[in-house]
């Protein structure tokens, strides 16, 4: 770097800080919200300050269950799509074999899938086959669409690995599943759990695809927010998503916190 | 080469791997697509039951071209608008974070993950509260008296930032734009600084510096970025639905309303082919113009 | 780690060039070469036939439990939003009969519910999670023509004779043999006279310039088109196609000159109370139900307004078919009746819930002479219902009207 601080650096400064306001806005509006009694059903012109809301997160008994459905539902999905989509991309960024271009092609296909075409083409698949929708369904699809983030993203993540260090492994006598746990797991966990955090925050947001599939038996939090708003929209609404903020800030700060002290001790 | 023991030269592992996932993306995606297509080409004896007949009806496909022409067109100008905008603003915001955060990088990288995780739906509500008649947005331009001026230069419409085509471009942009942010930081990450202090020393100004080095590498993630913003933005909905007025209708509502409202399920397959088809088109397009741009670069 | 140590530029670039263009043409195929492939790996599986947890139709005649789906905020409940807290209507049905209920609010839109719900399921032969669904009457006579529903156990139900007589003789199931309505209402105009200045009198207000882009219609073909009928002086009760079709040009005009915002569902209720909008069509209960500090009026338009109701149904096979008629007479019962509409504020369908709500007093009492839950005759005669329209015309004026909503 010159010493000089370039007029450039600090432009691009500022149009950083001015994209940061701009991406929090409606979240501070969430916030503030949280903390709105309102005068009608909808919780979308201020009236005055409570912390009512707050006492009681889950007193809307529907968006509280849906909420849980919404929260089962990443659950499963994260999990199924992150092991198998790891292993995909293990195979496809480790291996050399037959139809790999193919494997590569199909798992950018849903990527560039619209929504509602994706939604619409499982309903008339599961429609055509007699299946009846539900929570299945739903974890069928979430996964589906979790599949290929996590696995494109562990690949970038896994790019330029220098897979020899198995290899020196093996040659040191370690066996197969001694040498996956203490060298190849350790490199490509990081991308996991990336990959995992961004298909759960698919999961539990996602609404276009889920209400083409959900059924009448399973209303997800997004659903249910999406059906209600007509009629109603509850301070609860901003209490929760407040909350699940707040729950994902601390855990991206705890892994911060846990970098920087993997950082400052020597390696 | 290490020989025989070499987990990367298995013959059969590398199947086993992607065997779970690709059992699920054929079975959930590719059969899905096949039977969407089948329906496509169908009839429907009666539009109240669930049966349909294949009867090799192409007439779908052009029945819903020139009935959502309007749509179509709509859709890839405001997705198109909405990309180019994430363009503007995420890579200034990703060469920000990739080079000049310093220790702060993680924390800047994951507060542009943060306001994902209030709902999609929560965030444009908001958006709604914020540009709404008597919202904040439009107070502080009543009271600077600016309103005719966001209005001539395409801000606003009569005086209104909600319900209106800029609102729902903006919501789009808004949506979409930690899918173009992400991956272009992934590119300029991955640049070897040794490589950009070489091109710093080579050219004279670092305009040339970044348009000869950074820029081209960091194409595949503008590339990628286009995409996944891209058609996510042209299949959305919500947000037209939620921010736009009667005619800021896109092509995800015609569809869902050929679905669950007029029970012809063959049109709204082909439309989504259709739909499908030409977003195919455009990346093809789209790769080669990129394609070339670097070959004179 | 290894890669790229090469600093001479111009390799780089050129290596950085066909990385990314490798990578543009794995991704490019996309669509097209779906299609080629499915064929090939479709034979690959068979069907995948899953039998979810969904109820068990034997016998129908469960009466332990209760799954009803309804609109959203159309039964009573506590300040908190529970539906079964102390004193509701769920809690006492509970209470008295011992039948577990589950009430969930998902029924948000005919068509939609029919597409995606009925007919995949009923038209099937498969039976719904609920075993009471609540379409306003015109789905409901779709769904009746169809033979979805089961007949009501009316020995199980005696308050049956507390409905009023004129929905008792409707063509499409004469008797009520086969649905029992849950409320009726009115759609009218509705305006903020803060935003309007004065109030309206008549539809073709809507269509008034001064309110330009401050006016949103109803995504209910019925009702946006019936009252639109009513303007043209044309009746909306005989379900005349070209009277039909000249509306929607009417409303066509209106959206082309940006004269109509959106037309929206309940929504409209939000952008009411925001102040985004002037005016619009609205539903009476919707309105009624309304902080009155807000001061948003409703009227019944001076040329006339649209009557609808919605309508308990049990769909075919339900499994608590015993419950669902203990259900309906619970609430035909005209004090269970009186705290509903107390609530929702809409038109009752049962005899004797004027009755009710003043022996009630007070605030109840005052409800009781409210013209939009209790229509004197005068309001009574300006109402009218859509006319019936056959299954093809449906179609083709829906989808119209598709068009023209955007």
């Amino acid at each position: 770097m010159s010493d000089k601080r370039p007029f450039r650096s600090r432009i691009l400064g500022l149009w950083t800080l001015g994209v940061y306001l701009w991406l929090f806005a409606p979240i501070v509006v969430v916030v503030i919200f949280s903390f709105n009694s309102p005068a009608g059903k909808f919780n979308t012109s201020w009236n005055k300050f409570t912390l009512d809301n707050w006492a009681h997160p889950f007193r809307k008994a529907d968006y509280t269950e849906a909420l849980i459905t919404s929260l089962q539902v990443a659950a499963v999905a994260c999990l199924v799509a992150t092991i198998f989509g790891g292993l995909m991309a293990l195979a496809t960024s480790r291996y050399e074999f037959r139809g790999k271009g193919l494997v590569n092609f199909i798992l950018v296909l849903p990527l560039t899938t619209p929504e509602i075409v994706m939604g619409s083409s499982l309903f008339t698949l599961f429609f055509a086959r007699d299946v009846s929708f539900g929570f299945t369904t739903v974890v069928i699809a979430h996964i589906l669409f979790c599949l290929s983030f996590v696995a494109l993203t562990v690949q970038a993540r896994v790019r330029g690995f220098d897979w020899s260090l198995e290899d020196a492994a093996m040659d040191l006598g370690s066996t197969p599943w001694r040498t996956f746990r203490t060298v190849t797991f350790p490199l490509i966990l990081p991308g996991i759990a990336a990959a995992g955090l961004l298909s759960f925050a698919l999961s539990i947001d996602d609404y276009i695809i889920t209400s083409f599939i959900a059924g009448d038996q399973t209303t997800t939090f997004p659903m249910r927010i999406f059906n209600a708003n007509k009629t109603e929209i509850p301070a609860q609404v901003h209490v929760i998503a407040t909350a699940l903020l707040f729950i994902a800030i601390s855990l991206m700060a705890i892994g911060a916190w846990r970098t920087v002290r993997r950082n400052a001790t020597p390696a | 080469m290490a020989g025989e023991s070499s987990l990367r030269k298995g013959r059969k592992a590398p199947y086993a791997l992607i065997g779970p996932g690709m059992l699920w993306l054929i079975l959930f995606f590719l059969v899905p697509m096949w039977t969407l297509l089948r329906i496509a080409l169908s009839e429907k004896p009666n539009a109240f039951l669930p049966d349909y007949e294949l009867t090799w009806r192409w007439a779908n496909f052009s029945d819903a071209i020139s009935r959502f022409q309007p749509e179509l067109i709509r859709s890839f100008t405001y997705a198109g608008v909405a990309t180019i905008l994430c363009i503007l603003i995420g890579y200034p915001l990703a060469y920000f974070v990739a080079f000049k955060a310093g220790r702060f990088r993680a924390l800047l990288l994951g507060l542009i993950m943060v306001p994902f995780f209030t709902s999609f739906l929560i965030r444009t509500i908001a958006w709604q509260t914020i540009l709404g008649q008597d919202g904040p947005a439009l107070g502080v331009l009543k009271a600077l008296s600016l309103v005719s001026v966001t209005d001539a230069i395409g801000l606003t419409s009569n005086g209104a930032f909600l319900n209106t085509p800029q609102a729902v471009i903006g919501g789009l942009t808004y949506n979409f734009v930690a899918f173009m942010i992400l991956p272009i930081y992934v590119s300029l990450e991955k640049i070897d600084p040794r490589l950009m202090e070489a091109a710093r020393d080579l050219y004279s100004t670092p305009a040339a510096a970044f348009r000869k080095v950074v820029l081209p590498l960091s194409l595949p993630g503008v590339f990628a970025g286009t995409l996944l913003t891209f058609i996510p933005a042209a299949g959305d909905y919500i947000n037209a639905e939620l921010l736009g007025n009667v005619k800021t209708g896109m092509i995800g509502s015609q569809i869902s309303k050929l679905f669950l409202k007029e029970s012809n399920y063959p049109e709204a397959a082909a439309l989504s082919f259709i739909f499908m088809a030409i977003i195919t088109v455009g990346v093809l397009v789209y790769a080669k113009i990129l394609g070339t741009e670097e070959l004179s670069a | 780690m290894t890669e790229r140590i090469d600093p001479e530029l111009a390799a780089a670039i050129e290596m950085a060039r066909r990385l990314s263009r490798r990578r543009f043409l794995t991704r490019a195929g996309l669509g097209a070469g779906a299609l080629a492939m499915a064929p090939g790996l479709l034979t690959a599986c068979g069907s995948d036939d899953k039998q979810p947890s969904g109820s068990d139709s034997s016998g129908g005649k469960g009466d332990k439990k209760l799954s009803i789906s309804n609109w959203t905020a159309y039964i009573d409940q506590d300040d908190n939003g529970n539906f079964n807290a102390a004193g509701t209507t769920i809690a006492d049905f509970q209470e008295q009969t011992g039948i577990a209920v589950t009430y969930k609010e998902d029924f948000n839109d005919n068509d939609e519910y029919f597409n995606k719900t009925l007919s995949p399921i009923l038209g099937k032969g498969k039976t719904l999670a609920a075993d009471i669904f609540i379409p306003t009457y015109w789905m409901a006579a779709r769904v009746v023509g169809l033979d979805w529903v089961e007949e009501l156990l009316l020995d199980e139900i005696p308050n049956h004779k507390n409905l009023e007589d004129n929905y008792l003789d409707l063509a499409w199931n004469p008797g009520a043999t086969k649905h029992m309505p849950w409320q009726g209402g009115a759609t009218g105009i509705a305006w903020n006279p803060k935003k309007t200045g004065g109030d309206l009198k008549s539809i073709n207000d809507l269509y008034d310039p001064k309110y330009k882009g401050q006016v949103t219609f109803l995504t209910e073909l019925r009702d946006t088109v019936g009252l639109t009928m009513f303007g043209e002086g044309t009746d909306p009760s005989s379900a005349n196609l070209d009277d039909i079709n000249a509306a929607a040009d009417k409303i066509e005009k209106a959206t082309k000159d940006g004269q109509i915002l959106k037309f929206t569902g309940n929504e409209y209720l939000r952008s009411l109370e925001n102040g985004d909008i002037a005016a619009c069509i609205a539903w009476s209960g919707d309105i009624a139900q309304l902080n009155p500090e807000l001061g948003i009026k409703f009227a019944i338009p001076e040329e006339g307004g649209m009557q609808w109701f919605d309508t308990m149904l049990v769909p075919k096979g339900a499994a608590n078919q015993v419950a669902a008629a203990r259900w309906m007479n619970f609430v035909y019962d005209p004090e269970n009746a009186a705290r509903i509409s107390e609530y929702v504020q809409f038109m009752s369908p049962v005899k004797g819930v004027k009755e009710a709500l003043l022996a009630k007093g007070g605030d109840a009492a005052a409800l009781a002479e409210n013209p939009l839950i209790f229509p004197d005759e005068q309001t009574t005669a300006r109402l009218k219902v859509f006319g019936e329209l056959s299954q093809d015309d449906e179609i083709a004026v829906q989808s119209r009207f598709n068009d023209i909503t955007g």
